[in-house]
């Protein structure tokens, strides 16, 4: 679990988007356990990212006209025309954990720090193996901040996720064990926590 | 994968663009339909209403005005054919029914003609649905259209007025001549559901010219001695084919004319064709830039839905799905927008239908064939090959550009 800050335009988007096989380095590479992403084809990496990553943005991107059961079921689409067995059962599951109480609700309806739990169960709905999240608190008030990263961190010691948060929220960056601070592109050294 | 979740959701954004688009693609795919059906609808009709005229026989003139006043009823002066070229068609061969039709009165814009049973009855394979035949000449069956009842009694007035019920100052009443109302015919959806029919002696008598019978004779009917009234044209029932052409040969002579209304229908039919050419190209036209103009405005705001694409693709999304989202979106809209051009379209040419029959006085039947069915898929084709290019755009957009910018 490891915590990334560092003044805007610092390179913590792009390493976020790097590591997510989004972007691919103009030189060197990106490795994950045996996988160079960085030489991988698009849709290599595309598939590889469905399967592995889950992700989690600032401003939580739900699609705002489907419930919020149909948004967490979104990734699933993407390589099923039905939804695998379960799936939906799953969802519901994921959804009671981060404690939306009403799946079935349009998701541009509730509150942010709602929408934003139920951004967070849309990238764990495929138990992913490597959690990436860009600001996933800064756009929420403090009591839902709070209540966001503890779903957030107790999924991913619950699991041994593999978790990268990009923050500038000092409230969230002293519960990880590590944190970095890029400069300029370079990690500029650890930040003691 | 299953991009229709994602379109849905784009749509629901904007339901007033996805709507009207939905109606401008059908419009413009009613506009061909309406045109197609109602030109079909026109000629069907009109040669329905033809249907029982296998020959006319008239005086020498115009083909074209005997099809007008002779089948659609529309009022004109026929020239009428001398005594002895009418006797003359009865006598020949190979013809089931021959009939007279003389036109010059009216009732409240209701055309009176005078005939006989053999018209009547078509050839005795028709029986009035209400009443009986005339049997006198001031006894009258009326077309199933007629304001007239059974039993009514009326006095005809001479020449034809609109179909405005008022007296005219210039028209005249035959005084003295009453008609009885014996019988009702059943409707055909031709003209000639408006019209009233009595035996060629009474329209005769009326306008005080010999009746061809004997004085104080109550026979009706051929045969016609001398002296009778004139006759503007015989309508005659050819037993076959091959007769009807023997007969149109025989019939022609200096003093008389015959023809099959066909003849004058198709070069009718074909200046229609002509027009609908030309409208049914406009229409295409129309179609094809109310797809340029949606092309234009889709691609317009594919720029503002980048960030929506850039998250798909993060979430692990590949670049087709996000391109086949984008494309049936717009394709649902094309399909629907289509479906309720056909429907549009029909409920169009149904509406101009209903107020043509009443002007031409015959039933325009609109139904939407495999030609107005064909024309509307085939724009929908069109519109779903159209609707690949912002999906292009789409696909071709590299994805973690557009997510740094959000």
């Amino acid at each position: 679990m490891v915590g990334v800050t560092g003044p805007s335009g610092s390179g913590k988007s792009t390493l976020l988007h790097l590591a997510a096989g989004l972007l691919v380095p103009t030189s060197g590479r990106v490795l994950w356990s045996d996988t160079v992403l960085s030489t991988l084809t698009e849709g290599a990496r595309d598939a590889w990212r469905r399967r592995m990553v889950g992700l989690v943005f600032q401003d939580f991107h739900l699609l705002p006209a489907l419930s919020a059961l149909d948004n967490v079921l979104l990734p699933h689409r993407f390589d099923h025309l039905r939804l695998p067995a379960g799936a939906i059962a799953a969802a519901h599951d994921l959804l009671a954990t981060v404690g939306l109480v009403y799946p079935d609700r349009r998701a541009g309806l509730p509150s942010r720090g709602e929408q934003q739990r139920v951004a967070l169960a849309r990238a764990l709905v495929r138990s992913p193996r490597i959690l990436l999240a860009d600001e996933p608190t800064a756009s929420l008030d403090a009591g839902h901040g709070r209540a966001v990263a503890d779903l957030l961190l107790a999924f991913a010691a619950e699991r041994g996720t593999t978790t990268i948060i990009v923050s500038h929220d000092p409230v969230l960056l002293a519960r990880l064990p590590r944190v970095e601070e890029l400069a300029s592109g370079r990690i500029a050294g650890q930040l003691a926590v | 994968m299953n991009p229709w979740p994602f379109a849905w959701s784009e749509l629901r954004r904007s339901p007033w663009g996805a709507g009207a688009i939905v109606l401008i693609v059908a419009l413009a795919v009613a506009l061909g339909i309406a045109v197609s059906a109602q030109e079909r609808a026109l000629r069907q009709g009109s040669a329905r209403a033809a249907d029982p005229f296998d020959i006319l026989v008239g005086a020498p003139g115009s083909q074209s005005q005997l099809v007008l006043t002779g089948i659609y009823l529309q009022p004109a002066a026929l020239p009428l054919m001398d005594s002895d070229s009418s006797a003359a068609v009865t006598k020949r061969n190979g013809i089931v029914w021959a009939a007279p039709l003389a036109f010059g009165d009216s009732l409240r814009g209701q055309p009176v003609i005078g005939t006989t049973e053999a018209f009547v009855t078509l050839g005795g394979r028709r029986r009035p649905a209400d009443g009986r035949l005339f049997a006198r000449d001031d006894e009258a069956v009326v077309g199933a259209d007629v304001t007239l009842a059974v039993g009514d009694r009326f006095t005809p007035t001479h020449g034809h007025s609109s179909s405005d019920p008022r007296p005219r100052p210039f028209e005249v009443a035959h005084e003295g001549h009453t008609i009885t109302v014996v019988g009702r015919l059943p409707r055909n959806g031709s003209p000639f559901d408006r019209a009233i029919l009595v035996p060629i002696e009474g329209v005769w008598e009326t306008h005080g010219l010999p009746t061809g019978h004997p004085e104080g004779s109550d026979q009706l009917g051929p045969p016609w001695g001398e002296p009778a009234g004139g006759i503007p044209l015989i309508v005659v029932k050819a037993a076959s084919i091959a007769d009807a052409y023997r007969l149109r040969g025989q019939l022609r002579s200096p003093t008389s004319m015959a023809f099959f209304p066909a003849e004058v229908l198709v070069e009718l039919y074909a200046t229609m064709g002509d027009v609908r050419q030309v409208v049914s190209a406009m229409a295409v036209a129309t179609q094809a830039m109310v797809y340029l103009a949606i092309l234009v405005a889709v691609l317009a705001v594919t720029g503002s839905r980048r960030r929506e694409v850039a998250v798909l693709r993060a979430l692990g999304a590949p670049r087709a799905y996000v391109a086949a989202a984008l494309w049936l979106g717009l394709a649902a809209l094309i399909l629907a927008g289509t479906v309720l051009g056909l429907g549009l379209g029909f409920v169009a040419a149904a509406a101009a239908s209903s107020v043509l029959a009443v002007k031409l006085g015959f039933a325009l039947p609109v139904t939407l064939g495999s030609t107005e069915i064909a024309a509307a898929a085939l724009a929908a084709l069109v519109g779903l090959v159209l609707a690949l290019l912002p999906a292009l755009v789409l696909y071709r957009q590299p994805v973690g550009v557009a997510l740094k910018d959000g």
